[in-house]
């Protein structure tokens, strides 16, 4: 799991980066940190341990790899390509997705509690364990989704679509629905 | 500290392996089954099992527990409210476990089962029953349910925000996401609102 020391910054809470005593944004070395975070996100190799909170990334492609025990909250990524990786145990948790392709993703136990996500397309991905708790989705697609026992409870679900997923096990508690489609999905086997 | 999950299929419980980065010696929460997987999960990572940890009574949470006994042969921690048919070590809230070359804070937070315990490792919370992902543990009854409530409130909502919780059942949360989205915990003023803002600031 990642380092969870905290920030040296008096009154700062939040993990730190890497090895150093202070979190992304108290660091006086902001731009290393974020092209080290860059390096390793396109590396083949696989990101374990790993934390970065607070950081913004844009247009770039993960190759296939996996992204372990990593606490990424609070980042901001744009037009990102998360297609065939593999998060477990992961926190995404308040993070904005922009534009974000997630296609034939495993997640399992991974955290994406809190975000906002626009345009993203996780259609074809096997999710499960996966915390949605919170999260706010305009035109997102999730069809052709194994979602078993994720959790989507309290979110703002807005043109988004969930056909042809198994929804065993799911939670859509308390969720605000606005043109969401579930064709074709067992949502009578969530908890609803 | 290193964390691994396995989940159950039997129970639907999450089952916990713990260790310290620079220790070879390891502990599970919640032995619920024990399959093959959990059994690699062990041994591939060269772990020595030497603890078991129980949240709290309930069968789905410990059934695997007469099997990694036969393997590993383990000392077994538990509440000391709890009464088993094996021996175990009973412990207290508010203790200070040294297991593994790793400190464990036994916290106790009855409603969900009076011997409900939640394990503080480093900002590391095992809630088992007590508090899961959106939602509280399953209680026989009102009166129950009112004692979860502030037992969670009082126990574990003033911990470090960014502290992480591993539930017994569902998936991964924090402190933090708890406060603003559990539909359980709204009744409880403070956290009503801050949900009531969250939106209204962007």
């Amino acid at each position: 799991m990642f380092n969870f020391m905290t920030c040296a910054h008096p009154g700062c809470r939040t993990y730190i980066c890497e090895d150093g005593p202070f979190c992304f944004r108290h660091s006086p070395n902001q731009e290393e940190l974020r092209s080290r975070c860059i390096q390793l996100l396109q590396s083949e190799s696989a990101m374990v341990d790993y934390s970065l909170t607070g950081s913004e990334f844009e247009d770039l492609k993960l190759p296939k790899k996996e992204i372990i025990a990593s606490n990424l909250a609070w980042c901001t990524f744009r037009n990102i390509d998360f297609s065939h990786t593999t998060l477990i145990n992961t926190f995404f948790d308040f993070c904005l997705f922009d534009r974000c392709t997630f296609n034939g993703i495993l997640s399992r136990y991974a955290v994406f509690s809190g975000s906002k996500m626009i345009d993203c397309d996780f259609s074809g991905s096997i999710i499960i364990h996966t915390n949605f708790c919170g999260v706010d989705t305009y035109r997102c697609n999730f069809n052709d989704c194994d979602l078993y026992f994720s959790t989507f409870n309290s979110s703002y679900l807005r043109d988004t679509s969930f056909e042809d997923c198994n929804l065993k096990k799911a939670d859509f508690v308390h969720t605000d629905q606005r043109r969401v489609s579930l064709r074709y999905s067992n949502y009578e086997e969530t908890r609803h | 500290m290193n964390i691994y999950q396995h989940f159950s299929v039997v129970g639907f419980c999450n089952t916990y392996l713990v260790a310290s980065k620079k220790h070879g010696e390891a502990l599970l929460i919640d032995p619920g089954h024990v399959d093959l997987e959990l059994i690699n999960l062990i041994e591939s990572n060269n772990y020595k099992l030497k603890h078991v940890l129980l949240t709290h009574r309930h069968l789905s949470h410990r059934e695997g527990l007469g099997t990694l006994q036969k393997i590993y042969g383990l000392s077994v921690h538990g509440s000391s409210f709890s009464s088993y048919d094996f021996p175990y070590q009973p412990v207290d809230d508010r203790q200070i476990l040294n297991l593994c070359d790793m400190e464990i804070e036994v916290i106790h937070v009855p409603g969900h089962s009076l011997d409900s315990m939640v394990y503080k490792i480093d900002h590391a919370l095992f809630t088992g029953d007590t508090l899961m992902c959106g939602r509280i543990g399953s209680t026989p009854g009102y009166r129950e349910q009112t004692l979860l409530i502030n037992s969670i409130n009082q126990r574990l909502m003033g911990l470090d925000e960014n502290s992480l919780i591993f539930p017994g059942h569902g998936t991964a949360t924090k402190i933090r996401i708890e406060r603003m989205f559990n539909h359980d915990l709204l009744q409880l003023g403070t956290i009503q609102t801050e949900r009531e803002h969250w939106r209204d600031e962007e």
